[in-house]
């Protein structure tokens, strides 16, 4: 459930193990959510009945958790440009634009008349 | 032997990011190219993968007496840096009253500089007005001046015409045709944007040397402390950047061929 990895990925960042999970019948966050692999780092949290796991107490440390690679969300970013035709210069493009005589509609030579129009006062219409 | 000042009226507009590009682009073409960060900011090397606790610049020992040949730096894309340096705001009013009291201390290595007969030197210069544009301007072959396609670059065209501008002579000067100006980030999906661009095109004409599309990939650049022609080479604005660098070429008078292997080879 993905609950649960969540519970076990907060259990390893506080550096508590013994940590115990009740569930009090609330849905989960995620539903319809496959349960993801725990992260190897976190195995001994998620192993049936946590056998072999670390204790709390004298001589125990946190077991330290995996740093991501180099973050992977950001790898995209840095993935070479693909190589395609090369595109007009803009400006290029900014001179064969039209001006803006050339581009107004021939049929609507003037603003609409209602930009004009007075506006109602207002509240006029509360009375 | 020519110099190309990049200057801006504002920040913001993308001037170091355009500078380094620039630079990066025109050596490209096979020049010895040798840029100088005279903007505070020192960000001109971050754009040439220099790291970022790497401190010493030229114009930050200016005050001392640095000789600007030991501040060169070598870059992996071929550009010669000269870095501003890191320094805090008390040391860069001091370069100021320096430049002040002893102009000399930069146009006299500006000079050195342009004694090599087959060297392009490109100055990043501050935002605004700055002693550093007034001292080189005179110096220059070409002064690029970038401005962003919205209503405050429209505001200031009539000082660039009236010769008000930055104390350059603007252009209807005495020499207007070392006076061009770069459109920087023109979002042809957006209305203002395009709109402005494509006056200011009209508009200014042949003074208008170039125009470069807003791109995510040129910030990612930076990001990754490269430059645009290399992470990004299929992008619009690479091609914008390689048209702005071809009739920059044209623009500037030209250089001897080196004679020799030399520093900024």
């Amino acid at each position: 459930m993905p609950q649960d990895d969540d519970f076990a990925r907060l259990a390893a960042a506080l550096g508590v193990p013994g940590l115990l999970y009740r569930s009090f019948g609330n849905a989960p966050v995620r539903p319809g959510e496959a349960a993801s692999p725990a992260p190897p780092a976190l195995g001994w949290a998620m192993g049936p009945g946590r056998a072999g796991r670390p204790e709390a107490g004298a001589g125990w440390r946190p077991r330290p958790v995996a740093a991501p690679e180099a973050w992977p969300l950001l790898a995209p970013l840095f993935a070479p440009a693909a190589a395609g035709e090369a595109p007009a210069g803009t400006l290029a493009r900014l001179r064969a634009a039209p001006g803006a005589a050339e581009r107004r509609p021939a049929a609507t030579p003037f603003l609409p008349d209602p930009l004009f129009a007075p506006r109602p006062a207002r509240g006029a219409g509360l009375r | 032997m020519p110099l190309l000042c990049i200057a801006s009226p504002k920040g913001g507009v993308g001037k170091t990011t355009l500078a380094a590009n620039l630079a990066d682009a025109l050596r490209r073409q096979g020049r010895r190219l040798l840029a100088i960060d005279l903007d505070p900011q020192n960000a001109l090397r971050l754009h040439f993968g220099v790291p970022l606790e790497e401190r010493a610049g030229f114009l930050a020992g200016l005050p001392r007496g640095i000789a600007w040949r030991d501040a060169i730096r070598r870059t992996p894309s071929g550009v010669a840096l000269l870095p501003f340096g890191t320094i805090a705001a008390a040391e860069a009013l001091a370069v100021t009253a320096a430049l002040e009291a002893s102009p000399a201390l930069l146009t006299g290595p500006v000079r050195e500089m342009l004694a090599d007969p087959a060297l392009l030197v490109v100055a990043d210069l501050p935002p605004g007005p700055s002693r550093a544009l007034e001292l080189l301007a005179p110096l220059a072959s070409l002064v690029l001046v970038v401005l962003l396609a919205d209503a405050q670059g429209v505001a200031l065209v009539p000082e660039i015409e009236s010769g008000r501008f930055l104390g350059l002579g603007g252009l209807a000067g005495p020499a207007p045709s070392r006076l061009r100006l770069v459109l920087n980030q023109v979002d042809q999906e957006a209305r203002l944007s395009r709109t402005v661009a494509a006056a200011m095109a009209r508009h200014l004409g042949p003074r208008l040397l170039g125009a470069l599309a807003r791109e995510e990939v040129v910030a990612e650049a930076l990001a990754e402390q490269r430059l645009l022609l290399d992470s990004a080479p299929a992008s619009q604005a690479a091609q914008d950047l390689r048209d702005l660098a071809q009739d920059v070429a044209a623009a500037l008078p030209r250089v001897a061929e080196p004679v020799a292997a030399g520093w900024a080879r």
